[in-house]
């Protein structure tokens, strides 16, 4: 063995939950994910598991996925999702019966989704216990990250804004993995300095920067990337290597823009007649994807049919490259590095299956790969690592994120910029709201706790990342709008003691994240160094 | 949010099913067999690739409203400054003043709108910069010079003496460093992580003074003679040399990490932006204008003194054009016969003024080795009608005209 190799993988969706309509578009979001990432990808790790393999993979899960996996309206509903998928999927074998090229496909599909369906009904609809399963096994490493995924550097101007983020993170993944998260991953890797004495806090021992956050670290940090730095109160920085990162994802290089895979796009609940697929969409009159897609990239000219054989092949070739390079990377700096190097390489858990379809297979081929034939690389977790690896470099990392132009740039611009005045003036209010209810009575601790959850709804940096990029911006803006007026609403209740509690049951049913929220967490405290 | 799907797409929902596989059986009329209808019609300019993340369809989803009705406030009236760095060269200032908060402080201030002034490590002496703002607006992204730097701002107006006025001040907010430590100092230490935080910490408590970073405390405690501390590091520094440091820093420069920072959002965007590329070059502009831009433009194009005095309702327009783009960072790029200098990741950009009349500004890159060209005629033409009293928005007296003469 010569180094490490840590992949991370970063599971996270929004919190979209809306009991008050009987179907949701956004809730797709997590339909999609779980039939064709989370799902898929527990398939692949029993397919390690049966195989007696040692794997290792980290992954993190954050607290609105989890939510949202254990939340039984949702469970109901991702249910009644892939029964539909198979009712669809049994009449397009019957649409394709006299086709050569499409009925392999539509019967890879219909034995995909009754597959997928004897996955989510054998572990009893709980993703989360699957994944918890493997953990306790030893083969894989969850983590969390901030409650709802806020970007923690755009709320540095108010230091419990960020604790309550971590705090209460740490608390909910107790309830869903019965112990502490050891890592956690910083939302968009976004770091700035002051984030740490949160995590130190919260017993928290490593996360992950981008690959700037170390080579900018004070002091330079001697081996780069390829050992994580402590920051001054103990916790391990990890930095991204840039090689895994451009062979997965550059345009040049990247493996899922490969033309014989399948494309994203083209689906059948856009290319078939309306009444055909209406029954299969969640708001009337309006498409969406099923996630039965015939085509490949193709690129220039008209589309080709999806070959599933050539694109496994494709996924075995990338795999085998992404490993030979890997192998490469590994030797030449163990030749140069006093010490095993150790590449950590990350990418969202999303991308494997529902960004690119064929992303599970690639994984599994190149763990198989990794475990089967070589042995230059050691497939580890960050937690391993440093328990093998206790004496690191101190250094402070430099501000960072993995978005574009390494900053925060995407989450803070002219599109979403109306946001942050609200949140700063939220999280204020919520502060003084703790601090002049020290002891509230049963209501007024109701109202509290849901005036946090409605701030740390509004805080996640999906809203602002949707409304950049625009794949459903009037949805984010509503999201936003929603949270902030239901906090609104809560402050001028508790400032005024009077609680309108029907109103306040209501909103409990519809944003009912963390339950057991600690409201305390947003009181000031003195910093705390060491 | 009920409508006729077929109208809304603007064609008849069946044309595309053959493309997908095959006719619907629905009715007694003869299936067309789908072979023949393969390549009636294709996906399009539409997006293609893998996927991206948020996404519900090529196009993003017409909305049902769902959630809290109402309006959330302009303002609250609480009159702070706030002050984020955004990167190494951008800060984000936003007042909280409510309409008549601000109407009362343009009513005071000799330019009839407020001022922004911002400072580096303290408010003291000169402004590292001063901008005008304008009088409706609460916010404005602000270009700094450097990254790792302290800075503060001040919102205010100047009287009609020429006195300055603060209104607030806001906390200091540090830009990230973009550049590598020049402190080359090596310090290791060792910690189990196995050990709990608290157990440590308890520990140190005992012995060292308080506000002392974790690891400096267990260093002190060590050198102090200290039993029961994680064992001292085994690094010898003598192990590793210049040459060393010198190969592995060889391996990542800041230049390669900053072609391709790509995280959640770029890397399917990036792939998806090469294929729309190739079908239609039109399209991609949409996807590439660094949002920076619409800031680095409003900050510029204030500090020309006093907006112009008016009453009631008015209206000031102006256009700019901004060309920009990127290639091989050591490729040759002509606008017109003008060699023009490329940022050290390939990248370039050029901001004109753009009065009235007709521009071209014909574009060439070369590949280092002379084998390989490509090239774009950009051609702009602007033709303003006013209607009623329309001004003229103020604008950077250093932009000139689009020609290949003002591109050096």
């Amino acid at each position: 063995m010569q180094g490490y190799l840590c992949l991370v993988l970063h599971g996270h969706l929004p919190f979209v939950r809306h009991p008050e309509h009987p179907r949701f578009l956004e809730e797709n979001w997590l339909f999609e994910g779980i039939t064709e990432s989370y799902l898929p990808l527990i398939e692949v790790m029993d397919g390690w598991l049966r195989d007696g393999m040692d794997t290792r993979l980290t992954i993190t899960l954050s607290p609105t996925l989890c939510s949202m996996l254990l939340d039984p309206l949702l469970q109901e509903r991702y249910q009644r999702h892939l029964n539909g998928l198979l009712e669809l999927v049994e009449k397009e074998l019957l649409r394709t019966y006299w086709d050569k090229q499409f009925k392999p496909l539509a019967e890879m599909y219909h034995r995909r989704f009754h597959s997928l369906r004897n996955t989510y009904e054998s572990y009893g609809r709980n993703v989360v216990g699957a994944f918890r399963k493997f953990q306790e096994l030893g083969k894989l490493e969850i983590i969390t990250t901030a409650a709802t995924h806020a970007l923690l550097p755009l709320l540095a101007t108010h230091p419990p804004a960020i604790r309550a983020q971590i705090l209460v993170a740490r608390d909910h993944y107790r309830t869903c993995f019965g112990v502490d998260p050891r890592g956690i991953w910083l939302p968009e890797c976004a770091y700035t300095e002051g984030v740490e004495l949160v995590l130190q806090e919260a017993g928290i021992r490593w996360f992950v920067t981008d690959t700037h956050g170390i080579l900018h670290a004070t002091p330079r940090p001697r081996y780069g990337v390829f050992a994580p730095v402590f920051t001054p109160n103990g916790i391990a920085a990890f930095g991204r290597d840039l090689d895994s990162a451009r062979q997965v994802w550059s345009k040049q290089e990247g493996y899922p823009g490969d033309l014989r895979y399948r494309d994203f796009y083209r689906d059948i609940g856009f290319d078939l007649d309306y009444d055909y697929v209406r029954p299969y969409m969640p708001i009337e009159g309006q498409r969406t994807f099923t996630g039965i897609k015939y085509h490949a990239i193709t690129g220039e000219g008209e589309k080709r049919i999806y070959d599933r054989q050539a694109a496994l092949h494709t996924a075995a070739e990338h795999a085998g490259h992404f490993l030979g390079e890997r192998i490469n990377q590994m030797q030449h700096l163990a030749g140069i590095m006093d010490r095993p190097p150790v590449v950590l390489s990350p990418y969202d858990a999303e991308l494997f299956g529902h960004w690119w379809y064929e992303g599970p297979e690639f994984l599994d081929y190149f763990i198989r790969k990794t475990v089967y034939d070589q042995n230059v690389i050691e497939l580890s977790t960050p937690w391993e690592y440093l328990q093998k690896n206790p004496t690191q470099q101190v250094a402070t990392p430099s501000a960072s994120s993995w978005g574009e132009e390494g900053y925060w740039k995407v989450w803070l611009n002219d599109k979403n910029e109306w946001i942050y005045p609200h949140l700063h003036v939220a999280q204020e209010r919520m502060t003084t709201l703790v601090e002049k209810n020290p002891v509230p009575g049963e209501l007024q601790t109701r109202a509290l706790r849901q005036a946090g959850r409605e701030l740390l709804l509004a805080q996640s940096s999906d809203w602002p990342f949707i409304l950049r990029t625009g794949t459903s911006p009037d949805y984010a803006r509503q999201r936003v709008k929603t949270h902030l007026l239901r906090f609104i609403s809560l402050h001028e209740q508790l400032a005024s003691t009077k609680i309108d509690e029907p109103w306040l049951k209501r909103v409990e049913s519809l944003d009912n994240i963390f339950p057991d929220i600690d409201y305390r967490y947003w009181a000031r405290v003195r910093t705390k160094s060491p | 949010m009920k409508q006729d799907n077929s109208k809304r797409n603007g064609k008849r929902p069946t044309t595309k099913s053959a493309a997908a596989g095959g006719e619907k059986p629905k009715s007694a009329k003869p299936a067309i067999p789908p072979e023949l209808l393969e390549g009636d019609e294709t996906s399009g300019s539409g997006p293609a690739g893998p996927g991206r993340r948020y996404a519900l369809g090529p196009k993003p989803p017409e909305y049902a409203e769902t959630g809290e009705a109402g309006e959330l406030p302009e303002a609250y009236g609480t009159k702070r400054l706030l002050l984020a760095a955004r990167d190494p060269r951008w800060l984000y200032a936003h007042w909280d003043l409510t309409r008549d908060q601000l109407k009362e402080y343009n009513s005071l201030s000799a330019d009839r709108h407020l001022v922004v002034r911002v400072y580096k490590d303290e408010i003291r002496g000169q402004a590292a910069s001063e901008i005008h703002v304008h009088p409706e607006s609460r916010n404005w992204f602000i270009n700094v010079p450097q990254g790792g730097a302290k800075y503060l701002a001040q919102l205010g107006y100047y009287t009609g003496k020429g006195q300055w006025t603060t209104v607030s001040t806001s906390d200091a907010t540090l830009t990230p460093p973009d550049t590598m430590s020049s402190d080359d100092s090596v310090w290791f230490e060792t910690l189990p992580v196995e050990l709990q935080f608290q157990q440590l910490l308890q520990l140190v408590k005992m012995a060292v003074k308080e506000n002392v970073p974790l690891m400096e405390a267990i260093q002190q405690l060590r050198a102090s003679g200290f039993k029961g501390l994680p064992d001292p590091a085994r690094v010898s520094p003598e192990r590793w040399t210049a040459a060393h440091d010198k190969a592995l820093s060889e391996l990542i420069t800041m230049d390669r990490v900053r072609r391709i920072w790509i995280g959640s959002l770029e890397i399917t965007e990036l792939i998806r932006r090469q294929l729309l590329h190739d079908r239609s070059s039109a399209a991609v502009s949409q996807f590439s204008i660094p949002s920076s831009w619409s800031g680095a433009v409003s900050s510029f194009s204030s500090p020309l003194g006093g907006w112009e005095r008016r009453k009631g309702f008015w209206f000031n327009v102006n256009a700019e054009l901004i060309i920009y783009g990127a290639t091989e960072p050591d490729a040759e790029v002509k606008i017109g016969d003008r060699v023009i200098k490329l940022r050290s990741d390939g990248t370039f950009s050029f901001r004109f003024a753009l009065p009235d009349g007709r521009y071209e500004l014909p574009a060439v890159a070369t590949s280092a080795d002379g084998t390989d060209s490509r090239s774009a005629g950009l051609a702009f033409s602007r033709s303003t009608q006013y209607k009623g009293d329309v001004g003229k928005h103020p604008q950077d007296p250093r932009l000139k005209e689009p020609s290949p003469a003002h591109v050096a």
